[in-house]
């Protein structure tokens, strides 16, 4: 072939060898990008569980912008299913698990692997997610593969799906609580909200539970802003606070956000006593990341806490850190990540079997765990969890000190005053179990 | 518009174009002088930032060792860590990654002259395996930065509360300006520089050694990325998937400025900056004053495709 490279200097190219070069490269990189899901499967095993195995699904991003906050929940099934094995495993039977890594790829890495899992895996039951967006994302999957889901983290409920175990907190588990004890004496008697999360159906449908709730109390929110995943500078509306001067900072921020914004909160002097800030999304793995001079003092809702004085919770940390470092941290998705394991556990033994039918048949016999943050209850109902609700107060050594916590509450996944008229009962209705009410929209942001 | 949002307007359109050519700066050296595609910049950035993590946090030796040894299968533990501050970090930063800058361009780089998009290919490459390599030895957690207490806290200026780590991003990028026009035009090797930008062949030919050029401005450049994350993990954080965060913005202020002039960079990133600064004051909506900031920039391209200082052929100026 001739060859039609310049000769000139360095940097001068004809317009054929860029378009020619341009050509190769967008085709090498499409075929790749449309045939990886292929090659890099490997050779995972067929048929469903061999004999003396039993196959669950891990499903969590361990690269990507979610790997700091998944690989810890993939640390902790790892845990949960090692002492199961250990004591003897499931129906005699030992689990072994299959890890998929969805590389924070909420759109198509996480329904993908979802089906690999479900479809070519054949797994019994399948732990995983983390944001709504990826939950959301694989719903439909699971749903029509009549897979099981147990998914570990607090949520801003509107879903009651039959294929999934949510055994973190629902909207009246933890965001409910948090604004009542705030306009509480305990919590201040606060009553101008400031609104400030990240952008996507979460804190969307957080902050429309929460103005709801606040107008059922004749109260208006200060603003509801939002900021879009990975957003880095947050002088701008450090100064829009101190122009607003609300009473406290609802702050359904995600990630790696949160540190400029705590430390452009420290630097305009605004201090937890002059502003709190009320965090759903920063716990203990978190804080880690974050200066504990830039955070004093401020609050995060949970319904667990490493600091939480029980012999049992002791051991399971004690347990973590011998397994994975002494610097690491438990936090409340970690702590339901673990119970969603032994939720499983104990709805296969009771079934005799691991089929997802027959596991959801023994959801009705009121299991119970003795969590490291306390015993919890699997509510067969809605497939939620009743949870312990805590408020935390953060300390120098990037823990929380609890200042409040409730007996075990009941989920409602659709709370009233935001979703009239929903409901969700499987058990009364097999086949049918969420009830719906009249239409709600999430609106974008009106500001 | 009162005068304090005046004022907060103001401070923070030099907040943010300080950044922003603070991230182009290194980039805007090696794709607009040396025409090199570096898609590993954002790469120099994080390992900017792991150095300043690595020397003021006594956390990090240990877990990196701990994390050597995993690879070994061994269980090695130690207690030793660096404790220094951030004023100790920087110039390090300097050096390593620029030393860093240098092994890139004498191993891969300097085989792909007058190849960009096999450049751009491989570059990115490179910031992969970086990326990966850092997750290996400090985990997937994000790493806080302290800082020391001279830059903490906030002046009250006319009002406005700046902090004053804002200001010392806007001094430091100064100053980086500063070592960058000493360096082109009043240092030996500025000079060669220029040469062989200007005229390779006949700067070759009076004896200038291009390949010592070619290395030493990219570690120059590379240097300055690693300043660069230095500061940037302290006002944001260290992680290590930070890279893409800012290798988009680098490029963008360095196209629009036009290539072959870090000066053009400056230019852009003041203008870019500005109008981040406004729009996100009237419409407190980050989501909004990125895509507006964004579409000025594509109708400022469209206009004049060759950036703001648009390079003439065949002098450097």
């Amino acid at each position: 072939m001739k060859n039609t490279r310049s000769e000139t200097t360095p940097g001068k190219m004809t317009r054929r060898d860029l378009l020619r070069k341009a050509g190769k490269a967008g085709i090498t990189l499409a075929a790749a990008q449309a045939l990886s899901p292929f090659i890099l499967s490997g050779c995972g095993s067929k048929s469903g569980s061999d004999s003396g195995e039993i196959k669950v699904g891990i499903l969590h991003s361990l690269t990507g912008t979610m790997a700091i906050s998944e690989s810890s929940l993939k640390d902790v099934e790892m845990m949960a299913i090692e002492e199961i094995n250990k004591a003897g495993g499931v129906l005699g039977k030992q689990i072994k698990p299959i890890i998929e890594d969805p590389a924070s790829d909420f759109t198509v890495g996480f329904p993908e692997k979802a089906k690999k899992l479900l479809l070519k895996d054949e797994v019994a039951a399948v732990f995983g997610c983390w944001t709504s967006v990826s939950r959301k994302n694989v719903l439909p999957v699971f749903e029509e593969n009549n897979g099981l889901l147990f998914y570990p983290v607090q949520y801003e409920g509107n879903e009651c799906s039959k294929n999934v175990v949510y055994t973190g907190a629902a909207p009246n588990q933890q965001i409910l609580p948090a604004v009542e004890w705030l306009l509480g004496k305990e919590g201040g008697s606060k009553k101008k909200f400031y609104l400030l999360g990240t952008d996507y159906v979460f804190p969307r449908t957080a902050n429309l539970i929460i103005v709801k709730y606040l107008a059922s109390k004749g109260l208006n929110v200060v603003a509801e802003k939002y900021t879009p995943f990975g957003h880095k500078d947050y002088a701008t509306y450090i100064q829009d606070i101190k122009k607003e001067e609300p009473d406290v900072i609802f702050s359904t921020i995600n990630g790696d956000s949160n540190v400029n914004f705590y430390n452009e909160l420290a630097s305009a002097g605004i201090t937890a006593d002059k502003i709190p800030v009320v965090a759903v999304s920063v716990g203990e793995d978190e804080l880690r990341g974050l200066d504990p001079s830039k955070v004093k003092g401020h609050l995060a809702a949970w319904n667990y806490f490493q600091s939480i004085d029980t012999p049992k919770n002791k051991e399971f940390i004690k347990k973590f850190q011998d397994k994975y470092g002494k610097d690491r941290v438990t936090d409340d998705p970690i702590e339901a990540a673990y119970m969603g394991v032994y939720f499983w556990k104990m709805a296969v033994e009771k079934a005799g079997d691991i089929g997802v039918d027959k596991v959801r048949e023994a959801f009705k016999s009121n299991i119970a765990f003795d969590a490291p943050g306390g015993k919890v209850k699997l509510d067969p109902k809605t497939q939620h969890t009743y949870k312990r609700f805590y408020m935390g107060k953060t300390r120098d050594d990037k823990q929380f000190d609890v200042v409040f916590k409730t007996d075990l509450i009941e989920p409602v996944p659709y709370p009233e005053v935001a979703f009239p008229g929903w409901s969700c009962d499987w058990v009364k209705n097999p086949n049918n179990g969420v009830t719906k009410g009249k239409e709600v929209k999430v609106l974008p942001d009106k500001n | 518009m009162n005068a304090l949002e005046l004022s907060e307007i103001l401070f923070n359109a030099l907040s943010f174009s300080s950044i922003l050519i603070l991230t182009a700066l290194g980039l805007a050296i090696t794709f607009g002088v040396m025409r090199v595609i570096n898609m590993a910049h954002g790469e120099m950035l994080m390992l900017g930032a792991y150095t300043a993590y690595v020397l003021e946090n006594p956390q990090a030796l240990p877990v990196m060792v701990r994390n050597f040894g995993k690879l070994f299968g061994a269980q090695w533990q130690t207690e030793f860590g660096f404790h220094l501050n951030l004023f100790v970090a920087i110039p390090t930063a300097f050096l390593f990654v620029g030393f860093v800058g240098y092994l890139l361009e004498v191993g891969l780089i300097r085989f792909l002259y007058g190849r960009p998009l096999d450049t751009l290919l491989a570059t990115w490459g490179v910031s992969l395996i970086i990326q990966q390599i850092v997750l290996l030895f400090f985990e997937a957690d994000l790493k806080a930065l302290h800082l020391p207490e001279v830059v903490d806290g906030n002046w009250e200026v006319v009002g406005v509360a700046i902090p004053k780590l804002r200001m010392f991003v806007v001094a430091v990028a100064a100053l980086c300006l500063f070592a960058v026009y000493l360096w082109f035009f009043r240092t030996n090797l500025g000079l060669q520089i220029r040469a062989v930008v200007q005229n390779r062949p006949m700067a070759s030919a009076l004896g200038i050694s291009t390949r010592r050029v070619d290395s030493l401005t990219f570690a120059f450049a590379s240097g300055l990325a690693g300043v660069a994350g230095c500061i940037f993990g302290h006002l944001f954080t260290a992680k290590y998937n930070m890279g893409p965060d800012y290798v988009v913005e680098a490029f963008m202020t360095v196209i629009t400025g036009g290539m072959g002039s870090p000066f053009g960079s400056v230019a852009s990133g003041l203008m870019i900056g500005t109008g981040e600064s406004v729009v996100e004051k009237i419409l407190v909506n980050a989501t909004m004053s990125k895509m507006l900031v964004l579409l000025l920039v594509i109708a400022f391209i469209l206009i004049r495709p060759s950036g703001i200082f648009a390079p003439k052929e065949r002098s450097y100026d």
